[in-house]
């Protein structure tokens, strides 16, 4: 009995700092190895605290193992966006200026009931109110409301840690040559930006610091750049 | 990123400890065959009360080493090799020869099952 309780205590403490090593992006947002990640840990942990016959080394350390294999993975996933791209998938778009994309929603085999339900659980009742709506990887929906009469219409990403949106670039009637004359002007290369959004009307840029581990500098708006197109 | 090196110097102490304990593991197998088999030699050259006080000896060894042995082996494996060990300074007399032969072989075959299912593989 007393082997069973240390046990949990242990593994308790164990699975904590394991989480807590491998950060809020274990607990923010699920992708699909994220998932799999907490699952592995949940399950190995259960069976260390209900099996007193396997030995606790072995548990804690497939724990750690498991953790140390997330963070490397998700640090590759941030190095490498095609890597990223192959583990995680990429976000769909699935309603366009009010517009419903069938083709979408086959291809993530949603129905429309289920679209339509996620829509109105970000207070969407008429997909017309919708000016952009997309399927994230971890399968949330992001919905960007169709503007009021005089504003502008929202920022939709182009091109993002390397990842080029085609959808966007379709929607707003752009091609990648536009893209290129648009970096080129301002003496930039695909791999230099961080983050790239577009309106139609105005731009908003990021680029990337030659350190990829210190981009997030760029929230400061130190080199972010704002213009017109 | 720091949580790069977290990770890569948690793999290293995973990787020393694992390595750290194996060893443990493997010398303890190693001390006890080596008990058992003194002991063992002692009753062929018919010192049986030396080779009662070399199994009592190496039955206390591994009992002492056992609670560490349980973090690293299954606890099965350890519990039936402690009740073997405690078997045998019992079997350590003229008469019990051919009995104490089969169980000082079923101690070594439990000192190996308990090394080899540190080691053993998929």
């Amino acid at each position: 009995m007393m082997t069973a309780l240390l046990r949990t205590v242990l593994v308790y403490f164990a699975v904590i700092a394991a989480m807590r090593l491998m950060g809020k992006r274990q607990l923010g947002e699920l992708q699909p190895a994220e998932l799999v990640t907490a699952l592995l840990i949940s399950n190995v942990a259960s069976i260390c605290i209900e099996e007193p016959d396997l030995p606790l080394l072995a548990s804690l350390t497939a724990i750690f193992l498991i953790a140390a294999l997330e963070i490397l993975n998700s640090s590759l996933t941030f190095y490498f966006p095609r890597y990223a791209q192959l583990l995680f998938g990429k976000p769909v778009t699935v309603v366009r200026g009010g517009r419903v994309d069938e083709r979408a929603l086959s291809y993530l085999r949603i129905s429309a009931a289920d679209l339509a339900e996620a829509l109105r659980g970000r207070d969407i009742f008429d997909p017309r109110d919708a000016a952009w709506a997309v399927i994230e990887t971890n399968g949330t929906l992001s919905v960007a409301p169709a503007p009021a009469p005089g504003m502008p219409p929202p920022m939709l990403p182009v091109l993002i840690g390397g990842h080029l949106y085609r959808d966007t670039l379709k929607a707003l009637g752009k091609d990648d040559a536009w893209l290129d004359g648009l970096l080129a002007a301002q003496k930039l290369k695909r791999g230099d930006v961080l983050m790239l959004l577009h309106n139609g009307r105005t731009m908003y840029l990021s680029v990337k610091e030659k350190r990829p581990g210190r981009a997030g500098a760029d929230e400061n708006g130190e080199n972010a750049g704002e213009g017109t197109a | 990123m720091k949580r790069n090196l977290y990770a890569a110097a948690l793999l290293v102490l995973l990787a020393l400890l694992l390595g750290g304990s194996g060893l443990y593991v493997q010398s303890t197998g190693a001390a006890l065959r080596q008990g058992i088999d003194s002991a063992y030699s002692m009753t062929l050259q018919r010192d049986y009360t030396g080779a009662r006080h070399a199994y009592l000896a190496t039955w206390q060894s591994a009992e002492a080493r056992g609670h560490v042995l349980r973090l690293f082996v299954r606890r099965a494996l350890v519990d039936k090799l402690e009740e073997t060990l405690a078997t045998l300074a019992h079997y350590a007399h003229p008469d019990n020869q051919a009995d104490l032969a089969v169980e000082t072989a079923r101690a070594r075959a439990q000192i190996e099952e308990m090394t080899s299912s540190f080691w053993d593989g998929l």
